[in-house]
C-alpha cells in the first residue's frame, strides 16, 4: 500500500514537472512570435515597437493613435 | 381642376418617393470653440450626415468615416495619410423612432450608448434665407443646456440634421446655438449610389451614461488608457509622451456640446 502510494506520488510529481517545462516552453515562443520593428512618428522621433496577436488593422489603428505622442 | 389637384398631388408624392429611395451625403463644415473662456479657440471640422434611403444615418467626422473605411480596406497602413478627428463618435439615427445610438472609438475601448429624444421644435413662420440655393425656414429648441437655432428646408423632405438633430419637416441645412460655440453648416450634398455604414457595431459595448462618464474621467487622468492593448508594447517613455502631451491639451477643452447629461 505504501509502495502504491509512493507511485501514484511519484507520477503526480512527475506530471506536474513536465507541466511546467510545456509552460516555459509556450513563454519561449510567445517571446519568439513577438515581432518588432522601428516605427517613425509624425515628430521625427523612432521608436522599436513589439506585437504578437494583433492584426494589421489593429496595429495601425494603435500607432496612428499614439504616434510617438506627438 | 380636379384632374390638376391630383396630378399635382401624384407629383408631389413622386418627388417624396424619389426622395425617400436615394442615399445621401450632406457635409457640414462645424466650426467650434474649444475654450468657453477664449473666443479666439475656434477650430473647425468636415462632417458627413449619411442618410440611407430615409430609413436611418449616420453623422461623423470626416476622418472618422475615412479611418473606419480605411480600418476595412486590404490596405490599413494608409490610415497615416489622414489626420486625426476632433471628434470620436458617429451617431446612428433610425428613421421610424427616436432611438438614437452614439458609438464612441477610444481605440483600445469602443462603447456604445443609446437614447430616446423626442425635440420639441418650434417653427419661427415668416424667417426665411437662402442655404446651397435652397429656401430654408427657421425653428428653435432646446437640447442638453444649449438654446438652438435651426434653418431647415422642406425641398429636401428628409426629417433629419447635423448631430442628433432631427424631427423638422424637413433637412436641417444649418444649426448654431445661441453662443455660435457649435455651429453646423451644410456645403454640400450629394446623391450617392452605395453609402456603406462602414461601422461594426457588434464591437461596441453598451454602457450607461454614468459608466461612460466615470471612463472619460479616467481618461482625463490618464489619456494612455485608451492605448490599453497587452499584443503591443512600446517604450514606456513613448507612453509617457502620449499623456504629457494629452493632458496639457485636454486643459483648453470645457465646452462640450452637451452640457447636460438630461435635455431638461
Amino acid at each position: 500500500m505504501k509502495n502504491l502510494f509512493l507511485t501514484l506520488a511519484f507520477v503526480f510529481a512527475s506530471s506536474l514537472s513536465f507541466a511546467n517545462i510545456d509552460s516555459n516552453v509556450a513563454i519561449e515562443e510567445e517571446v519568439l512570435a513577438m515581432e518588432c520593428f522601428d516605427f517613425n512618428d509624425s515628430c521625427g522621433g523612432s521608436w522599436e515597437v513589439c506585437h504578437e496577436g494583433v492584426s494589421t488593422a489593429q496595429l495601425a489603428a494603435f500607432l496612428w493613435e499614439w504616434d510617438g505622442g506627438c | 381642376m380636379k384632374q390638376y389637384f391630383i396630378n399635382l398631388l401624384l407629383f408631389f408624392l413622386l418627388i417624396q418617393f424619389a426622395y425617400s429611395q436615394t442615399n445621401y451625403r450632406v457635409k457640414y463644415e462645424l466650426n467650434f470653440q474649444i475654450d468657453s473662456t477664449n473666443s479666439k479657440s475656434i477650430q473647425n471640422e468636415i462632417m458627413y450626415l449619411d442618410i440611407k434611403k430615409s430609413k436611418y444615418s449616420y453623422f461623423r467626422p470626416e476622418s472618422i468615416f475615412l479611418k473606419d473605411s480605411i480600418l476595412q480596406s486590404n490596405n490599413p497602413q494608409s490610415l497615416f495619410s489622414i489626420n486625426k478627428p476632433k471628434f470620436n463618435y458617429t451617431i446612428e439615427k433610425v428613421f421610424n423612432n427616436n432611438n438614437i445610438s452614439s458609438y464612441y472609438d477610444y481605440t483600445a475601448f469602443k462603447f456604445k450608448l443609446s437614447e430616446s429624444i423626442d425635440f420639441k421644435w418650434e417653427i419661427i413662420n415668416g424667417s426665411t434665407k437662402t442655404v446651397l440655393d435652397y429656401k430654408v425656414h427657421k425653428a428653435t429648441t432646446s437640447f442638453k443646456g444649449r438654446n438652438y437655432t435651426a434653418w431647415y428646408t422642406n425641398e429636401i423632405s428628409i426629417q433629419d440634421g447635423p448631430y442628433k438633430f432631427k424631427g423638422l419637416p424637413g433637412l436641417i441645412l444649418e444649426l448654431y446655438d445661441e453662443k455660435n460655440h457649435y455651429h453646423f453648416k451644410a456645403f454640400s450634398i450629394q446623391e450617392l449610389s452605395d453609402n456603406k455604414p462602414y461601422i461594426v457595431s457588434e464591437e461596441y459595448k453598451l454602457i450607461s451614461n454614468k459608466d461612460f462618464n466615470d471612463f472619460k474621467e479616467r481618461v482625463k487622468q490618464k489619456p494612455s488608457l485608451v492605448l490599453q492593448n497587452p499584443g503591443i508594447q512600446i517604450p514606456k517613455e513613448g507612453m509617457d509622451k502620449y499623456d504629457r502631451n494629452h493632458r496639457e491639451r485636454n486643459k483648453h477643452k470645457n465646452n462640450p456640446i452637451e452640457l447636460k447629461v438630461n435635455n431638461e
